[in-house]
């Protein structure tokens, strides 16, 4: 949902974002200079969406945007205007896990849980882009992605597994 | 960290973009955000207003033509990866793309906005310069075209002047035996280059090197064509020594600063390396 009419506010307006978050509309007016982690966090309570490091390198803040995965803290939330945005929370189905969710939890693939909800997400765009992918081709996909705990390798397994009961 | 205050102007065409940035010399573009971002936290630059071309619409193009090919200000790294005719056409391309940064940055940081901002240390020139790009210019007295060498005029200073924006990127087309690539050396995936060499040769059919031209970035205050290294390619058959020789001579035009990258020895000593790599890995295709 494209619009290509102009917009102009200065820097002490607000301006106003209409984005689909998880499937949902909202509305909401925004500083210009707002980042789109803090108007996920803030103004719309989806906390899964972390900030691990705020200057494009961790992954933590990672989300889907029109398809396609971002960080979140590298990207203005009025960039997101007229976007559909999927976080962590729009995964679980009628409080069934997502099948990504369940390979990290069967594979332990976490321990602090800090890096988890980026490392989903991510998945999540690596394998819409490639159900099947090699060994090589996760650990690049996920290269944007930083663990300080696991070591990499049950993240690794998990994305194996998830990939394995996505094509069931 | 968060952004200092400006304001924000979301235009619908380039033109009004360039009348924007007319009127207001602090005003900044706005593509994919990806260097912007980071500069913008950091405090190193306090725009008055961001002007946002990502909702202006036929940006996005790669355009194959019979002499060029064309890529619009808002092709994104990752659409130049995944593109199956540029990795036949010209390797080089789609293999630049795919060694920038991460997915997540690729699926938003574009080639013009790369080029605008001039990193010293940045992917696509190296490879542009070995591809003898040019450069499309939009500006408040019409549209002009920049050789890649003459665009990049310093570490993050380029040619562009007020009210100007990259319209798109021009690539020429070469007929016959032509092979490309670019390799780059990296401390960690998704980091910035330690030193990158882009190649391009074209062969002619007693197996000599007819025409080559290469590109060095991160080995000085900005990228550069090794002249020399080219001279001492061209009119020869490739062995060994040949290549040996062009590597050292690309060395010799490198001029590196020590930083968390390594030291400036080391890093001249990896121009060598690489462009060796480089020339060897376009002639294995
Ligand atoms: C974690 C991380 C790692 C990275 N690693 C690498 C790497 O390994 N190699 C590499 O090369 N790059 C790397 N980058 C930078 C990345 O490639 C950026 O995408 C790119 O440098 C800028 O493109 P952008 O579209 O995001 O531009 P923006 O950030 O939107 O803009 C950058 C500058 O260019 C100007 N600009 C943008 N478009 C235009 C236009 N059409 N006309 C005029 N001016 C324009 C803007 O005003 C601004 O000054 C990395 C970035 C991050 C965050
Ligand atoms: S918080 Fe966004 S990449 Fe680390
Ligand atoms: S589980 Fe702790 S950072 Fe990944």
């Amino acid at each position: 949902m494209r619009m290509s009419s102009t917009v102009k506010v200065g820097p002490e307006e607000l301006v106003k974002v209409r984005v689909k978050v998880n499937g949902v509309w909202y509305e909401r007016y925004v500083e210009p200079r707002k980042l789109l982690v803090d108007f996920l966090r803030e103004d719309l309570g989806l906390t899964s969406v972390h900030i691990g490091c705020d200057t494009g390198h961790c992954g933590a803040c990672t989300v889907i945007m029109n398809g396609k995965s971002v960080k979140s803290c590298m990207v203005l939330a009025v960039q997101a205007d007229g976007a559909e945005i999927l976080t962590l929370e729009g995964l679980a189905k009628d409080g069934k896990l997502h099948p990504i969710q369940e390979a990290f939890w069967e594979k332990h693939a976490l321990q602090c849980g800090y890096c988890t909800s980026g490392m989903i997400m991510e998945t999540y765009y690596l394998l819409s882009q490639n159900p099947n992918p090699t060994e090589d081709e996760i650990r690049r996909g996920l290269s944007g992605n930083l663990c300080r705990c696991t070591g990499y390798q049950n993240i690794i397994e998990a994305v194996k597994l998830a990939a394995q009961k996505l094509r069931g | 960290m968060r952004p200092p205050k400006f304001g924000y102007v979301r235009v619908s065409s380039l033109d009004e973009a360039v009348k924007v940035l007319e009127a207001d010399e602090n005003a900044k573009v706005l593509a994919g955000g990806q260097s912007l971002m980071p500069m913008l936290k950091l405090r190193l630059i306090r725009p008055s207003y961001l002007v946002d071309i990502n909702q202006v619409p036929n940006l996005s193009y790669i355009s194959i033509e019979k002499d060029v090919i064309r890529f619009g200000a808002l092709v994104r790294h990752h659409d130049v990866e995944v593109n199956g005719d540029l990795w036949k056409i010209y390797p080089i391309l789609p293999e630049t793309a795919i060694q920038i940064a991460d997915p997540q940055v690729r699926n938003l940081g574009t080639m013009a906005g790369s080029l605008a901002h001039a990193d010293p240390a940045a992917d696509w020139p190296a490879a542009l310069i070995a591809l003898r790009a040019r450069v499309r210019v939009l500006g408040p007295g019409g549209e002009r075209e920049v050789p890649i060498d003459d665009f990049i005029k310093g570490p993050f200073t380029t040619d562009l002047g007020r009210g100007e924006v990259i319209k798109e990127v021009v690539v020429p087309r070469i007929n016959g035996n032509v092979k490309s690539s670019y390799i780059k050396l990296e401390r960690k995936a998704g980091d910035f280059a330690v030193v990158g060499v882009g190649v391009v040769i074209k062969l002619s059919n007693d197996g000599s090197i007819e025409d080559a031209s290469i590109g060095v970035t991160a080995a000085g205050p900005k990228p550069f064509r090794a002249v020399d290294a080219e001279k001492a390619l061209i009119g020869r058959k490739p062995t060994d020594d040949v290549i040996m020789d062009a590597a050292e001579k690309a060395m010799n035009m490198a001029s590196p600063i020590s930083d968390i990258r390594g030291s400036a020895d080391y890093k001249k000593a990896m121009v060598k390396v690489i462009t060796k790599k480089a020339i060897k890995s376009a002639l294995s295709r």
